[in-house]
């Protein structure tokens, strides 16, 4: 059985193709190991029966030699992706019980490549946060446990924690986030897996619900590189019904997978050197750029002067955004409704108790940024500096191919940690922030521990639809970490057997 | 710029959410902590930089004028709170 | 006429401004971001796509027919169109606007600076300069009348397409407003954008009213909102004007505010302040990139677009040498200026003038129909035009013709033929009908040959009496002369 759970998804295609292994056996592995690892809280609704089904039919596709890439092979989604009737509730009290009647494209075109759903992931309260503590059904834990204190429940990082935590924990071979400020980057980080962030328009937006609309990209998260390819070249498509999709052809992200870096030039931002940085993140910094100096590439060490700014910006853009898309849950159409006499009462009752203290704080901070009077000095603002970044990263990749930086400032906290101190919160997106606002290709590799035993990755960022670099580089960072680490919760399962 | 009682008081009422009595003092608290950090961006002379509205330098793709979504009242009214004959119930709304 | 429009207060006289700003339903299949149909009615909530309910994760794509029907519309108003514009996101709370927020056009419309130019009643022409024009969504329908304790909600509206045209405050009289109105609501029916229909809600109007002392600079204006009849903006307007003007003789000041009329009490409601009550923090809908044009489509649609009212007018004036007061009747709507030339090319236009305008329009009136539902078309009525013209019929006897050819529908020869109605052409019958009444009335032949020539008429009288109206009075006239002045 743990056979089936150390599979990679490129693994499990390769054996579910040759018939070596069956799409049943396989999703009741998984469905199984959902069950051993609910303490985790990783999903918020575990779709059994349609799993089964989905298996079956993809068995006897198979058995005919037919069936698409994921054919057979069993995903988590985060809960923002919107699934035909499936509850889809964006971790949110205002969604409890929410039924789309529709399918996002980015999960139909999982479906069509003959994927199937394990289930939906939990996430924070409508992807806002960085710990995925803030979720009406309760906060994710991460399946790792650090040296120093065992006993000590961690945060998978978020917002897409529960899918991070799903394939941590090997309660998913594969899971689907989305990233608007590093949601998929900094819980794969967190969590020891790849996470991957396709440029801003490769993945349709339709039907996912929205948290920063300019932002919002959907992402694989994965146990390696060549898996988030295979997830990534599925999930991207245009799509006519999202007028922010990108036209442009995805290319072929396993064709390049495996080949050299020599002679790539690879840039390292002076920027992210903070002061705060803790020394062994830096090391790991480092240990990545003679990775790929050992591998061939050239190092150029660059400056985006703007980079410091890149946090508030983000925290100007993302609330105001947020608070005009999440107006619409008012309790009217659907989803929670606090009854009152009156409507205003309605409104204001129904999304009092509907939100959870993160979204409302957003809301307001939208809210504010684009109220008249601080409009300009803040939402304006921030719309110039995010020209400025713009233009640091244009400047960066007239010398570079791809930026490599850490993922996160430091590995996992507790839950609980931060709780009071949003900015500190906030902190946690500082190196993933950037590409989001400038909407550029980036993905988080884990490569190694931390003192304390918690896994530690490296974002490596590329140029606008270069997805393949950004792939090769990481490929090449994951081939030289070997990365092998095991949550304890993993190492477990193991011994069982 | 800072926040006080009555900003974050009129924000919560434009944004339909309602701010306890107790909870003002450190949801305001929270609030200008955040918007220090907002405040950096003044170190930087952006008079003669352009807002950046849209990153991907897309235009607007336009869809051909076809009636495509018909029949949807079920998908529509499946998730209300409350529905007669087909219409959203909501409290009486007094002009 | 009355040059300009003062109303007189205690302190003296006030001129008012006026401007308006229209908000005019675009005529295309689908709505303005979504697939579901536009058209006005049907059951509750079945023309509602996923995202006119704003469903989580739906998105807005743009109708291209709403966008060249909103250039249409700026061309017909000789506007600046905007190769590059943008939608942003408007933001309030009301269970009609199931987003939280209207995409509208704020900073950058598709078009800016028109012009349209307008009739005066003393035969001056007034320009009324238009400040923008933006597309934007409408919102959904609230029912308050099924329960007395719910409001019922139907979103069958929401998201159809909407154009917001802005004219300047250069309006200076209820009057004038009214005549901007109507020239808008034809113009836009020419081209076909809108159907101007205002019991539908096809067109609703929001006027903007201040008043000043002559010479003095405008006031601040009072907004009065979804006005929904002509008769009942100039009304509001009066209403308005004579509430500010009285609020300043009193030595008080004018606020800017929101007011709805109620045309059954004739009377201004003020709404709550519009500047306090509202913050619509605009900004980009981050979800829809700018809307990019090229000039190559616009030229396209400005050579597509019809021959609009003003032009129309100045040629059938020329062309058909008509007077302004027939020319302004035919032009009223295109419908009736294009069935008038199909008349016109048939049968003489001035006579096809005033048969349209006082025998079609009046008889249309009595049944109560629209010209499109004329039993008669143009090519039946220059028939019958043709056959007064051609002596065939007497015009008495072409009203009775008329008549009938509204009520049954049959062609004028048929029923001419049908009822034996024609003017004798015969000349052996008007002949032996001419010799009767010589030898019946032979005193008076006497009479006239001893030189009483007056006596001539009578006989003429006496010849179409007998003929029942059917001889031709031109061929009676010329047998008469032969056979008494020979």
């Amino acid at each position: 059985m743990n056979d089936f759970l150390n599979l990679s998804l490129a693994e499990a295609r390769t054996r579910l193709a040759a018939r070596d292994i069956s799409s049943t056996e396989l999703t009741k592995a998984y469905l199984d190991r959902i069950e051993a690892t609910a303490s985790l809280n990783a999903y918020i609704t575990i779709t059994h029966e349609q799993a089964m089904l989905g298996a079956a039919q993809s068995d006897a596709r198979l058995a005919k030699g037919e069936g698409g890439i994921l054919e057979g092979i069993g995903i988590a989604v985060k809960d923002l992706f919107c699934t035909n009737g499936v509850q889809t509730t964006a971790a949110s009290r205002i969604l409890d019980g929410f039924i789309p009647m529709y399918e996002s494209t980015v999960t139909t075109n999982l479906w069509n490549a003959g994927a199937i759903l394990l289930g939906k992931t939990n996430l924070d309260e409508f992807a806002m946060g960085s710990s995925n503590t803030t979720s009406y059904y309760g906060a994710v834990e991460s399946p790792w446990r650090s040296t120093d204190a065992p006993d000590k429940k961690l945060v998978p990082g978020g917002s897409s924690g529960g899918s991070a935590a799903a394939v941590a924990a090997r309660s998913a071979i594969a899971a689907i986030g989305t990233d608007t400020g590093g949601s998929i980057r900094q819980p794969a980080s967190f969590s020891g897996i790849v996470g991957m962030k396709p440029t801003y328009g490769r993945c349709s937006r339709w039907g996912i619900i929205a948290f920063a609309s300019s932002l919002d990209q959907a992402g694989p998260m994965t146990r390696t590189v060549e898996d988030a390819s295979i997830l990534l070249q599925v999930m991207a498509s245009y799509d006519p019904k999202d007028s922010t999709s990108a036209q442009a052809a995805m290319p072929n992200l396993l064709s390049d997978l495996n080949k050299s870096i020599k002679g790539m030039i690879i840039g390292v931002p002076i920027e992210y050197q903070i002061d705060s940085l803790p020394e062994e993140t830096s090391k790991i910094w480092k240990q990545g750029v003679n990775w790929l100096k050992s591998e061939g590439a050239d190092i150029v060490y660059i400056s985006m002067p703007h980079t410091k700014y890149a946090l508030a910006t983000y925290y100007i853009i993302a609330p105001a955004e947020a608070s005009s898309n999440l107006a619409r849950y008012d309790g009217v159409r659907y989803g929670l409704r606090i009854n009152e006499k009156n409507i205003t009462d309605m409104y204001t009752h129904t999304r009092t108790e509907g939100f959870g203290e993160e979204v409302k704080r957003r809301i307001l901070l939208g809210t504010y940024v684009l109220s008249s009077g601080y409009y300009d000095a803040y939402y304006l603002k921030a719309q110039k500096m995010r020209n400025l970044l713009y233009q640091d990263f244009n400047q960066a990749f007239e010398k570079v191919d791809t930026i490599l930086t850490p993922t996160t400032p430091s590995d996992a906290f507790e839950i609980g940690d931060n709780k009071d101190d949003p900015l500190k919160m906030y902190l946690q997106d500082v190196f993933t922030v950037p590409a989001s606002l400038v909407g550029l290709p980036s993905i988080s590799v884990p490569v190694g521990l931390s003192k304390r035993g918690l896994p530690i990755g490296l974002q490596v960022i590329g140029r606008m639809f270069d997805e393949n670099s950004v792939v090769r580089i990481g490929r090449t960072l994951e081939r030289a970490a070997q990365f092998k680490a095991m949550t304890a919760m993993v190492e477990d399962t193991t011994k069982d057997e | 710029m800072s926040i006080d009682n009555l900003t974050a008081r009129k924000l919560a009422n434009l944004a339909r959410i309602e701010i306890s009595e107790d909870q003002l003092k450190d949801v305001v608290e929270n609030l200008r902590t955040i918007i220090r950090l907002f405040d950096q961006l003044d170190e930087v002379d952006t008079l003669s930089v352009k807002p950046m509205t849209d990153i991907t330098g897309h235009f607007l793709s336009q869809r051909d004028d076809l009636v495509i979504d018909t029949d949807c009242q079920d998908k529509i009214i499946s998730n209300a709170p409350k529905v007669d004959h087909g219409f959203f119930v909501v409290p009486r709304i007094i002009d | 006429m009355n040059e300009s429009y003062y109303i007189k207060g205690k302190t003296g006289l006030w001129e008012v401004a006026i401007g308006l700003e229209l908000h005019a339903r675009i005529i295309s299949k689908a709505k303005l971001f979504s697939g579901s149909a536009s058209t006005f009615g049907g059951d509750a909530n079945t023309q509602v796509s996923l995202l006119d309910a704003a469903m989580p994760g739906m998105l807005p794509v743009i109708n291209r027919k709403c966008v060249e029907q909103a250039l249409r519309t700026s061309l017909a108003l000789r506007a600046k169109i905007n190769l590059h514009s943008v939608f942003e996101r408007k933001h309030y709370f009301y269970a009609d606007l199931p987003h939280g927020y209207q995409i509208t056009q704020y900073k950058d419309p598709i078009a800016n600076d028109g012009e349209l130019l307008l009739d005066l009643p003393n035969g001056k022409i007034k320009s009324v300069k238009i400040e923008r024009l933006q597309l934007e969504q409408d919102a959904g329908k609230l029912l308050h009348e099924q329960n007395p304790y719910t409001t019922y909600l139907d979103l069958n509206r929401a998201g159809i397409a909407l154009m917001e045209i802005v004219s300047k405050p250069d309006l200076s009289s209820p009057e004038e407003a009214k005549l901007y109105v109507n020239k808008l609501r034809l113009i836009m029916r020419y081209i076909g954008t809108c159907d101007g229909n205002m019991q539908e809600g096809s067109l609703r109007v929001d006027v903007n009213v201040s008043v000043n002392k002559p010479g003095k600079p405008l006031g601040t204006y009072c907004e009065i909102k979804n006005i929904n009849s002509v008769r009942f903006i100039y009304q509001a307007i009066e209403q308005e004007a004579n509430r500010q003007i009285n609020i300043l003789e009193n030595g008080c000041q004018i606020y800017k505010e929101t007011c709805l009329f109620d045309p059954m009490k004739n009377k201004i409601q003020s709404m709550r302040s519009k500047e306090e009550a509202h913050d619509y923090r605009y900004f980009k809908d981050p979800d829809l990139p700018p809307l990019v044009l090229e000039q190559l489509l616009i030229d396209e649609l400005n050579n597509e677009l019809p021959e609009l009212p003003d032009a129309k007018k100045a040629r059938l004036m020329s062309e058909f040498n008509l007077s302004s007061y027939d020319v302004n009747i035919l032009v009223e709507d295109c419908t009736v200026a294009d069935w008038y030339e199909q008349l016109a090319k048939q049968s003489n236009p001035k006579i096809a003038a005033n048969w349209m305008i006082s025998e079609l329009f009046g008889a249309l009136n009595k049944a109560g129909k629209n010209l499109s539902d004329s039993p008669i078309s143009p090519k039946a009525l220059s028939e019958l035009l043709n056959m007064i013209e051609n002596g065939y019929i007497s015009g008495r006897i072409a009203k009775t013709v008329f008549a009938v050819m509204f009520k049954t529908g049959k062609s004028a020869i048929s029923i001419v033929k049908e009822k034996n109605l024609s003017q004798t052409l015969d000349h052996s019958i008007i002949e032996n009908i001419i010799d009767n009444i010589l030898i019946a009335h032979a005193s008076n032949v006497k009479k006239y040959k001893e030189g009483k020539h007056k006596l001539f008429s009578f006989f003429v009288g006496e010849a179409i009496k007998k003929s029942q109206g059917r001889a031709n009075p031109n061929v009676v006239n010329q047998l008469l002369r032969d056979k008494l002045d020979s």
